[in-house]
């Protein structure tokens, strides 16, 4: 069977059968043979169709993870199936990019399974392909494919860390001629390799000056440090490479790092996008961003409020607001305040999803929990009386948006999300992590078990199914090995009759 | 943290949960791989992507488990430790986990974050690249034995998520497949004076470089230029399900892959604009098309404009309100914006203009494309200058406060008289104190009664004609702008409205949120109550009693009220303040171009509530 040639029907079968199963579904097709082989013969066949040569590449990407890694002789024949697909002119620019995209994938997955690749031919071969690619600048036909083979480079980069290194200098300047839209994949690409010359300081190469290459394109040769693998202990050597000149290159091409995200965001309209990696950014440098923290978490109001945007972004930012508190608060009362102080941002309003609803009031349980310890309302915004009367307004402001549960049957969404919100502001001020017994006083006695006291009207009323559930939660809880539960119950009302 | 957004697999399930559609990307798998064979303990190891099979058979199993495909997202009595619902948060109805379980080994394993968006009959599946320890967090949150997570816990969802910025990516990749494979991916719509609407980026691209082939396709169709909200609950009124709805469009892979391979050929997506990718598709580059000679050419813009210059403006503001006529709850009136453009402008410009019309005071939030620059709080003279994408695109966001009083005011009460009938009344005034050149184009109220069959009405409006369906009274107050240009109307409409006799429907099988049945004795309970004070508290206490759960991305229940919609669409200068000075709009290098700019104001949710009956309310806060 080895060496026989399927039909586009057999591959699509081929193709389903793995998908559905995996590589154990191959043998009855294959007889063997090497699935490599057989999708290379295919791509190289005029009369297929292109549409069955792309399925091919991803079958063949796919297939990669779960399968040994290729020796180096099928890299080989893969890599000649590609300079000659990629010299046809016949061939489409759309099959010449997804065969520079499969191959990349597959090379990576294979090398890195097999360390003594690296230094062999095909590695080499395949970065040389890539270079002769991109160096062609301004070209008008092909500059898509100029974009795919940097960002092919890129992945080889990220994958074998200053793999590219020692061409840096001509990286720079293909990324100063090129003026297409594909400059920012030049852009990206550069910036990887110099992140990683950066990073990982590798001490034996070559580069002596961004602006004066030593060392020509093409051929290429993989740098010696790679194939001895002392990639991890590489050592800065300062003489080496001009610190001034990589400034001026990474100043240069800064509006280039930031058009990562703004390429991103580019399709999408959707700040929403910016912010998750702008928080990323405050919490590595938070020092710098003393005093702004206020700032920040308005800003991510401003996003769950957004109505253009989708119902997760806003949930997410709300769950961002609530990890960000945590974050910042810790012991610092002026932080606390601030963040009580934006407390009336956070009420739910009529047109809110149920499920903003119910985050919404998880931030004012929160803002309620802050100021369980007495003296912290104190000189508070909003806070006339004290503390307690200040976690009532929150706790009874907050549950008007989902009073319905009054009188909608016990299985509306309205009275899952009140019962969650009673859960969250009881238990807010009485942490898990709190081993005193003393928190079964705190928590009987708090005003916000008052409140549920005084909420009897109504909490009367719901079924016993409901103060189950409630109950329940509590049963499991950590509180309540300190609460005795029918010293709750009795508090609340709310034994059986 | 993680510094950017990769995506190990994704998966398209339809509607019978079955697999048709996946892609799993080897470079960012290997470096799972890696990650976990580092941090690998007794519990914790590296698995395989699952195969198709594998994937959908858990995908259902959640389902079993969870109620629907997208769970209960709130802990419910039937949550089962280990599930999504037992971490008890409405985001895990978008953020979900699979345990996929090896047949052959016996094992199971904990596929997390998968994003779940579910479009049309399809359910999309992606999973982000995330550390393994953010994993292991996840999985010791649904296994907690406690009572559900306090806010500031140690270990909360909300700090996981916040250290996570792959989860948004992933969510932006999963809602452009969805738009693609349902065939929504449209740009927004941009009103031209000279013609009702333009047509997106192909246009403007085959117009200029002249394929009469590629321009003769049909036009897409033009998406509302205003994000749709949740009005079309209102308007149904009809159950809403997170069940996928059959459609009968059939998958096109080949698109999809074809995209899958220009947004994010090794996973890490690059660049998600389907127009531009799908341009460059179709299109491609003749050696015709020269980069600038000067400047580099953006990302958003793969070609350059050849042809007559003009730049293109519409604002479209969305007013939602909540009309109460009660003297102890306030009005909420809110406008939702947007600023739509299209410049066929030469090279590549730089536009400019003044924001000068909204009024800082009124406006609630502003967002602007990428594209554009707008200096930090420049006061009343701030100025936005951007550099335009070819095509039609969002250049702002913006949220404000109505500059003017409400288009439309009144009350609408409605009693029931008996069982099976109801008397309504309307008494609104339409744009009182409006004057030209702002008209009002068309006016309808909707009466929805989705869980009643209207049987017949009487009573005749003092202005505009009435019908009705078999779940809704519709009055259309103005079907033509010359009957109502400039001046204020009065309208009312008295009348009745009879229905089928009242039948309850089957209690749910399953609660979908709390998860316990009604008590058994509840209808007796009803029989007894002697003391009903009248017909109208009986008649609605039966019908709440079988009232269903609704999802957690509704506001309420909205069949649990009675309310009038109203819909509206007016031309003019916007309500929200947001205007363009044609004269102010400067392009560098200075270009002869015709700028032209269109105002549109439209309804949103607008909602009269009853008067006389239930409504829901929020609490506003005292600032």
């Amino acid at each position: 069977m080895a060496g026989k040639l399927l039909s586009p029907t057999e591959w699509e079968s081929v193709i389903d059968d793995y998908n559905l199963g995996g590589a154990a579904n191959l043998h009855r097709w294959t007889g063997g043979a090497s699935v490599v082989d057989l999708c290379i013969s295919s791509l190289l066949r005029k009369d297929f169709p292109v549409q069955l040569k792309l399925n091919l590449l991803t079958f063949l990407e796919h297939d990669s993870l779960d399968d040994s890694p290729l020796p180096s002789s099928s890299l080989s024949r893969l890599i000649d199936a590609l300079r000659s697909v990629i010299q046809s002119p016949s061939d489409p620019f759309a099959l010449k990019d997804q065969f520079l995209i499969s191959t990349t994938a597959i090379f990576i997955t294979s090398l890195l399974d097999n360390d003594e690749l690296i230094s062999g031919s095909p590695l080499r071969d395949l970065v040389e392909l890539f270079l002769t690619i991109i160096n062609r600048p301004n070209h008008g036909l092909d500059r898509h494919t100029r974009g795919v083979a940097c960002e092919c480079l890129r992945q080889l980069e990220l994958a074998f860390p200053c793999l590219l290194s020692e061409i840096t200098p001509h990286l720079w300047s293909l990324c100063q001629s090129e003026r297409t839209h594909v400059s920012q994949w030049y852009v990206l690409l550069l910036s990887t390799t110099i992140l990683n010359v950066v990073k990982l300081k590798p001490s034996g190469t070559s580069i002596s000056s961004m602006s004066n290459a030593t060392i020509p394109l093409i051929p290429f040769s993989v740098p010696q440090f790679l194939i001895d693998g002392v990639g991890s202990d590489f050592v800065w050597k300062e003489k080496e490479i001009c610190y001034k000149e990589l400034r001026r290159v990474v100043a240069a091409g800064t509006s280039g790092f930031f058009d990562e995200g703004a390429v991103l965001m580019a399709a999408l309209h959707v700040r929403a996008i910016a912010l998750p990696y702008f928080l990323g950014i405050y919490f590595k440098f938070l020092d710098s961003f003393q005093g702004q923290e206020l700032e920040v978490a308005s800003r991510i109001m401003l996003l769950s409020k957004e109505p253009q945007h989708h119902l997760v972004f806003r949930l997410l930012g709300l769950h961002w607001i609530l990890g960000f508190f945590a974050l910042i608060v810790g012991e610092d009362e002026a932080k606390k305040r601030s963040i009580l102080d934006m407390s009336l941002r956070f009420y739910p309003t009529i047109f809110d999803p149920l499920a903003i609803k119910a985050l919404k009031l998880d931030l004012l349980a929160y803002c309620s929990s802050l100021i369980c310890n007495p003296g912290d309302a104190s000189g508070l915004k909003g806070v006339e009386a004290d503390k307690g009367v200040y976690q009532v307004t929150l706790f009874k402001d907050g549950l008007v948006s989902v009073s319905a549960f009054k009188w909608l049957p016990p299985w509306s969404t309205e009275t899952a999300v009140a019962f969650r919100a009673f859960h969250k502001f009881l238990i807010g001020g009485s942490p898990h992590s709190d081993a005193s017994s003393s928190s079964v006083g705190t928590l009987i006695e708090s005003d916000i078990f008052y409140t549920l006291q005084v909420a009897n009207e109504f909490v009367c009323t719901a079924p016993d199914a409901i103060l189950y559930g409630l109950v329940g939660r509590c049963v499991a809880s950590e509180v309540s090995r300190h609460v005795s539960l029918e010293e709750v119950l009795a508090a609340m009302g709310w034994g059986r009759q | 943290m993680q510094s950017g957004c990769c995506i190990r697999g994704l998966w398209i399930l339809n509607n019978q949960d079955f697999v048709i559609f996946s892609r799993k990307f080897p470079v960012v798998e290997r470096r799972w791989r890696v990650a976990c064979e580092k941090e690998s303990d007794d519990n914790f190891k590296y698995h395989l992507l699952p195969y198709d099979s594998e994937l959908a058979s858990a995908f259902a199993d959640r389902k079993k488990r969870e109620g629907s495909a997208r769970g209960f997202g709130i802990r419910v009595s039937q949550s089962v430790k280990g599930s999504d619902s037992w971490v008890d948060d409405p985001i895990t109805r978008h953020v979900i986990s699979l345990h996929i379980n090896k047949e052959e080994k016996g094992e199971s394993n904990l596929l997390w974050p998968l994003i779940l968006h579910i479009k049309g009959p399809y359910s999309i599946l992606v999973l982000p690249l995330v550390e393994p320890h953010h994993l292991k967090s996840y999985s010791r949150m649904c296994n907690r034995s406690d009572c559900g997570s306090a806010v500031g816990a140690d270990e909360n969802l909300s700090s996981l998520l916040l250290d996570l910025p792959s989860i948004t990516g992933a969510f932006i990749v999963a809602h452009t497949i969805g738009e693609i494979i349902l065939g929504e991916a449209v740009e927004p719509e941009v009103v031209a004076a000279s013609s009702p609407s333009v047509g997106g980026l192909l246009d403007s691209l085959t117009g200029s470089i002249g394929i009469s082939g590629i321009s003769a396709r049909p036009k897409p169709v033009a998406a509302p230029v205003a994000a749709s909200t949740s009005s079309g609950t209102a308007v149904s009124g009809a159950v809403m399900s997170d069940a996928p709805k059959m459609g009968s469009r059939p998958l096109d892979k080949d698109v999809l892959r074809s995209f899958i391979s220009s947004a994010m050929p090794f996973g890490t997506p690059l660049d998600l604009s389907y127009s531009n990718i799908s341009a460059i598709k179709t299109t491609g580059f003749s050696s015709a098309d020269t980069p600038p000679a000067d400047r580099k050419q953006p990302a958003w813009k793969p070609y350059l404009y050849r042809g007559k210059q003009r730049i293109l403006f519409t604002i479209h503001d969305t007013v939602h309100a909540a009309m109460y006529d009660r003297d102890e709850i306030p009005d909420s009136i809110t406008i939702s914006g947007q600023v739509n453009c299209r410049a066929e402008l030469e090279g590549l410009p730089d536009v400019s203009f003044p924001l000068t019309g909204l009024d800082t005071a009124r406006v609630q939030s502003l967002t602007f494309h990428p594209c554009a620059q707008v200096p930090e709080h420049g006061g009343d003279k701030q100025a936005i200058t951007f550099s335009p994408p070819l095509g039609n695109f969002v250049l702002m966001h913006y949220q404000a406060l109505c500059s003017v009083g409400p288009p439309i005011k009144g009350f609408y009460q409605l009693s029931m008289v008996s069982e099976n009938e109801g008397a309504f009344l309307f008494k609104l005034s339409l744009m009182e104190g409006y004057k030209t050149p702002l008209t009002i184009e068309f006016c309808a109220v909707t009466m929805p009664f989705p869980r009643r069959r209207v049987v017949s009405f009487d009573g005749t409006p003092s202005i505009g004609t009435v019908s009705n369906t078999d779940h809704s009274v519709e009055w259309k107050i103005i079907t033509n702008t010359r009957s109502a240009s400039g001046k204020s109307i009065e309208a009312t409409f008295p009348g009745t409205v009879r229905f089928a006799p009242w039948q309850a429907q089957r209690m749910p099988s399953f609660g979908s949120a709390i998860g316990s049945v009604a008590d058994e004795d509840s209808d007796l309970e009803t029989e007894s109550s002697g003391s009903m004070v009248n017909v109208e508290d009986q008649i609605m206490e039966k019908m709440s009693k079988d009232l269903q759960a609704v999802d957690l991305e509704d506001p309420f229940c909205w069949q649990a009220y009675n309310y009038a919609k109203v819909s509206f669409k007016m031309i003019g200068p916007s309500l929200s303040g947001m205007s363009i000075d044609p004269k102010s709009v400067s392009i560098f290098p200075a270009v002869k171009a015709t700028v032209e700019i269109s105002t549109q104001v439209t309804s949103g949710d607008y909602i009269l509530w009853n008067t006389l009956g239930k409504c829901p309310v929020a609490a506003t806060p005292e600032a």
